[in-house]
C-alpha cells in the first residue's frame, strides 16, 4: 500500500512538471540581455505550452543555478571554470557546453572621442590601469574612465584573459551590472571606455574602437583574428534533453541562428 | 561512430593519459585550438573535448588543488631536522646552584620548517615560512622538555618565521615583512637562523646602469628593521645621564644596516666577493627576547647584595645601545681537486665598544665582585673576526663537505642578541674554533657532525652584566657536539 501511494505521488509529480513547461534559464547578461528572450519568443511561438522564467546577472550564476539545480539551462559567455565543474561532479552532475553563437568583445568608447585605434597593448595598459590619460594613446588629454562588467560576468573574466594578460582590472576601473549599462555610461562620458557584446555596439553615443586595425565583425571574429573572439555556450546537466533540447536545437537550428545574427551575435555555421 | 566521432575520443583519450600531471587542460588548449584550425575537429568537438579534459583533470589530485589567479608561481618546501646535541659549559664564576662551576646537558632537538614561495603578476613576490620553536635564532624544539610542557609526548608549537612580500624589476628590489636575512653575511654577526622583519632595498648598481653581462657585480643593500616597540608616553622621567633604561623605555629599537657587496670573477673558477657594511640601532630597552643567551633590558644590578658591591653608581643598562658596528665579511671561492672551496673571513668592530663595555655592560671598574675588582673596558672587546675554509658542497647524493674556522668575539664587538646561538652558545668574550662535516645520504638528506670549542677571550671579567646581571660572558670554556640528518622536500 506504501509502495502504492508513493507511485502515485511520484506520478502526479511529474505530470505537474510537464504540464508546466516552463525552461528556467540563467546566467550570461551578453546572451541573456537580448538573444535569449528573442529566441524564447520565437520558440513559444512554435511550442506555445511552454514557458520561460529567464535571469541574466552574470555568467557565474548560470553555473551556480546549474549545480543548485535551479535552472534548467546556464547562459554562459566563458567556459566553466574548474572549481564549477568539481562542484557540479560532487552533487552527481556534469556540465555539458553548448556552443550557440561566436561574440566578439568589443572596445567601445565616446563618439565624441578622436581615438579610432588602439593597440591589444594599449588596451591591457588601459584596463589595468598603466595608462590614465588619453594623451598617451594619441586622443584629448583627460584622465581615462573605464567601465567594465562586474566579477559574475563571463565577459570580465574572458576580457581579462584575453585582452589583459590575466591581469588585474585598475583599481579605478567602474564595476557595471551588464552590456547596456556600459554603453550608457560611455555614451554619456567622452573620457569613457568601455567593453561590451557584438550585440551591443550599436547603441546612440558610441563607437567601436579598432583593436590592432581590427573592428570586430563576422568574418574575424568567427576566424578568430579579432584578438577578443570567444565562444557562447549554454550548459546543461548531461546531454540535454526534453524541452531544454528542444531549445537548444531550436538555438542551433537555421531560424535560431538567424535570430543571432540579427540581434549582433556571428552564428555557429 | 563516424570518423570525425572517433578523432575526438581518441584524441580525448590520448590528451586524458597525459593529463595525469594534472595541468593538461589548459596545456592542451593550443593544440585543441590547432587542431579546430586545421578543421580535425569542430569547435563543438573541441569544446566537449575541452570539458572532458577540466572534468578529468579535476579528479587528479593535483586538480584538485586550487591557487588564487594573482599567483604565476608557487614553490612548497621543508625540512625535518633530528639533532643530538651535547654541550659543556664551564662557569667562570659560580652559580647559586652549581657551585662546581659546570655544567652539562644532553638533548635530542627536532626542528620542521615549512615554507612557501610565490611569484605575483607584474613583479611582486612574497614567501611565508612556519617552524617549529619560538626562538629568532633556533627553529629546534627539545624533545620532551619540560619547560614547555612538551615532556611525555607533547605536541609542540609552530611560529610564523617568515612573512613577507615584495616588488622587483632587473635591478631593483624592495621588500617588507618578516624576511630572510638579505645580507651577505656569516654567523659571526648573524645568526643563519634570524629572519629579521623590517623594509629591505637592494640595489644592483652593475645592472641599473646597463651592464648586464660583466664579471663584476656591485649592489648595495640597505635594512631598516624594527627591533623593539616600545611605549612612547608614560614612560618615567630621564633622572641622570646614566638612566638609560628609564630613557630608552620610551624609544623603539630599530635596527639600520647597510651593505655594499662587490664581486669580481677572476678567473673561470675564482671569485672574490667582499662586503662592507655598517649597522647601527637607536637606542632603545628590550624587556623581553626569545633568543638564546640574549641580553634584555632586565632587572637593574643593584649595590650592596652579597654577590655584587658597588660603592658608587648604578646600573647604566640599555640592551640595544652602543651599537656602532662596521662589518667587512667576504671570501674567496675557487676549485680544490676538483671540489668548490671557499675561504672565508669576517670583522665586526664596534666603534662605539668603549661606551658599551663601560655604560651598558657596567664593567667601569667601580666596586667588587665577587672579591674581585669589577673590570674595565680593554681594546679587545670592541672587535670580532673570524676566518676559515669550507671544501666541497652538499647537493646530490654522495656529496660531501667540510668547514673549519676560528673566530673571537669581543664582549662588546657585536649585538648578543643577533650572534650565532650554537658558537659557544651564544656567549660573548669567546674564541675558538668550530668545524664540521657533511654527507649526502641521498639527494634530499643530509647527515652531519659539527663540533664548536670555544674558550674565553679575556679571563679577568668580573660584575657587570658580564658575569653578574644577565651573565652574557660568565663562562670560561664551552663545547658543543652536534649530530644532525636532515631531510628536505
Amino acid at each position: 500500500m506504501k509502495n502504492l501511494i508513493a507511485i502515485a505521488a511520484a506520478f502526479a509529480a511529474t505530470a505537474t512538471l510537464a504540464s508546466a513547461e516552463t525552461l528556467v534559464i540563467k546566467g550570461s547578461d551578453t546572451l541573456g540581455a537580448k538573444l535569449v528572450p528573442q529566441l524564447a519568443e520565437a520558440f513559444k511561438a512554435e511550442n506555445p505550452g511552454t514557458t520561460f522564467n529567464i535571469a541574466a546577472e552574470g555568467s557565474s550564476t548560470g553555473f551556480a543555478a546549474l549545480i543548485d539545480q535551479t535552472a534548467n539551462i546556464g547562459m554562459s559567455s566563458r567556459r566553466a571554470k574548474p572549481t564549477e565543474i568539481s562542484a557540479a561532479q560532487a552533487k552527481g552532475l556534469d556540465l555539458r557546453p553548448t556552443i550557440v553563437a561566436w561574440d566578439g568583445i568589443a572596445i567601445v568608447i565616446s563618439a565624441k572621442n578622436p581615438v579610432k585605434n588602439l593597440t591589444a597593448k594599449q588596451v591591457e595598459q588601459i584596463f589595468t590601469g598603466e595608462i590614465t590619460d588619453w594623451s598617451a594613446v594619441g586622443g584629448t588629454p583627460g584622465k581615462i574612465s573605464i567601465y567594465t562588467r562586474n566579477t559574475a560576468s563571463g565577459t570580465y573574466a574572458d576580457f581579462k584573459e584575453l585582452a589583459m594578460s590575466k591581469k588585474d582590472y585598475a583599481g579605478s576601473a567602474q564595476k557595471m551590472a551588464g552590456n547596456e549599462q556600459i554603453v550608457s555610461e560611455v555614451a554619456k562620458n567622452p573620457a569613457g571606455i568601455g567593453y561590451v557584446g557584438l550585440a551591443y555596439t550599436q547603441a546612440p553615443g558610441v563607437k567601436v574602437a579598432a583593436v590592432d586595425g581590427k573592428v570586430p565583425n563576422q568574418a574575424d571574429v568567427r576566424s578568430k583574428s579579432y584578438p577578443y573572439s570567444r565562444p557562447t555556450f549554454y550548459y546543461t546537466n548531461g546531454t540535454p534533453a526534453g524541452t531544454a533540447k528542444a531549445f537548444v536545437d531550436f538555438t542551433l537550428s537555421a531560424k535560431g541562428q538567424k535570430i543571432a545574427e540579427q540581434v549582433g551575435f556571428v552564428p555557429v555555421k | 561512430m563516424t570518423q570525425k566521432n572517433l578523432t575526438t575520443w581518441a584524441l580525448a583519450c590520448a590528451l586524458s593519459i597525459g593529463s595525469a600531471a594534472a595541468t593538461m587542460a589548459q596545456d592542451s588548449s593550443a593544440l585543441i585550438d590547432a587542431l579546430v584550425k586545421k578543421k580535425v575537429l569542430s569547435a563543438q568537438e573541441a569544446e566537449d573535448v575541452r570539458a572532458d579534459l577540466i572534468k578529468e583533470n579535476t579528479q587528479t589530485n593535483a586538480g584538485k588543488i586550487q591557487l588564487s589567479n594573482s599567483i604565476t608561481s608557487l614553490k612548497l618546501y621543508g625540512d625535518i631536522r633530528l639533532r643530538y646535541q651535547y654541550d659543556s659549559t664551564q662557569n667562570q664564576i659560580a652559580s647559586a646552584s652549581n657551585d662546581a662551576h659546570d655544567t652539562q646537558q644532553s638533548r635530542e632537538r627536532i626542528r620542521l620548517r615549512l615554507g612557501a614561495d610565490f611569484t605575483l603578476a607584474g613583479g611582486f613576490f612574497g614567501g611565508v615560512g612556519l617552524q617549529t620553536a619560538q626562538a629568532a635564532d633556533s627553529g629546534n624544539q627539545t624533545i620532551d622538555d619540560p619547560k614547555d610542557n612538551s615532556a611525555g609526548f607533547g605536541n609542540y608549537n609552530i611560529y610564523i618565521s617568515k612573512a613577507y612580500f615584495g616588488w622587483a624589476n632587473d635591478y631593483l628590489t624592495v621588500i617588507g615583512g618578516k624576511q630572510p636575512n638579505p645580507f651577505y653575511t656569516t654567523d659571526l654577526v648573524w645568526d643563519a637562523d634570524i629572519n629579521p622583519v623590517g623594509a629591505v632595498e637592494k640595489l644592483d648598481i652593475l645592472k641599473a646602469l646597463g651592464s648586464s653581462d660583466s664579471p663584476f657585480g656591485l649592489s648595495i643593500v640597505a635594512g631598516q628593521f624594527a627591533f623593539a616597540d616600545n611605549k612612547e608616553a608614560g614612560t618615567a622621567a630621564w633622572t641622570s645621564k646614566y638612566d638609560y633604561s628609564t630613557h630608552d623605555a620610551g624609544t623603539d629599537s630599530w635596527l639600520f644596516a647597510t651593505q655594499l657587496i662587490a664581486s669580481a670573477k677572476v678567473t673561470k673558477n675564482v671569485k672574490v666577493t667582499v662586503a662592507p657594511g655598517y649597522m647601527t640601532y637607536t637606542n632603545g630597552n628590550v624587556g623581553v627576547l626569545n633568543n638564546q643567551t640574549s641580553f634584555t633590558t632586565g632587572t637593574a644590578v643593584v649595590t650592596g647584595t652579597s654577590l655584587y658591591t658597588v660603592t658608587t653608581g648604578t646600573a647604566l643598562f640599555s640592551s640595544q645601545r652602543d651599537l656602532s658596528i662596521i662589518t667587512a665579511p667576504g671570501d674567496v671561492s675557487f676549485q680544490l681537486l676538483g671540489l668548490k672551496t671557499k675561504f672565508l673571513w669576517d670583522i665586526a668592530y664596534n666603534t662605539a665598544g668603549k661606551q658599551r663595555t663601560e655604560d651598558i655592560y657596567g664593567l667601569n671598574g667601580i666596586g667588587t665582585y665577587k672579591g674581585h675588582p669589577v673590570s674595565t673596558h680593554s681594546d679587545r672587546d670592541d672587535l670580532a673576526w673570524l676566518a676559515g675554509i669550507q671544501v666541497g658542497e652538499n647537493k646530490k647524493a654522495g656529496d660531501w663537505s667540510i668547514l673549519a674556522n676560528y673566530r673571537q668575539t669581543g664582549l662588546s664587538s657585536v649585538d648578543p642578541n643577533l650572534n650565532d646561538s650554537d658558537f659557544a652558545l651564544g656567549y660573548l668574550n669567546m674564541q675558538g674554533v668550530k668545524a664540521g662535516i657533511n654527507y649526502n645520504l641521498t639527494d634530499y638528506c643530509v647527515a652531519g657532525v659539527t663540533y664548536y670549542d670555544a674558550w674565553n677571550l679575556r679571563r679577568d671579567l668580573y660584575g657587570g652584566q658580564a658575569t653578574a646581571g644577565q651573565a652574557i660572558a660568565n663562562v670560561n670554556s664551552v663545547q658543543v657536539v652536534q649530530v644532525d640528518l636532515n631531510i628536505k622536500f
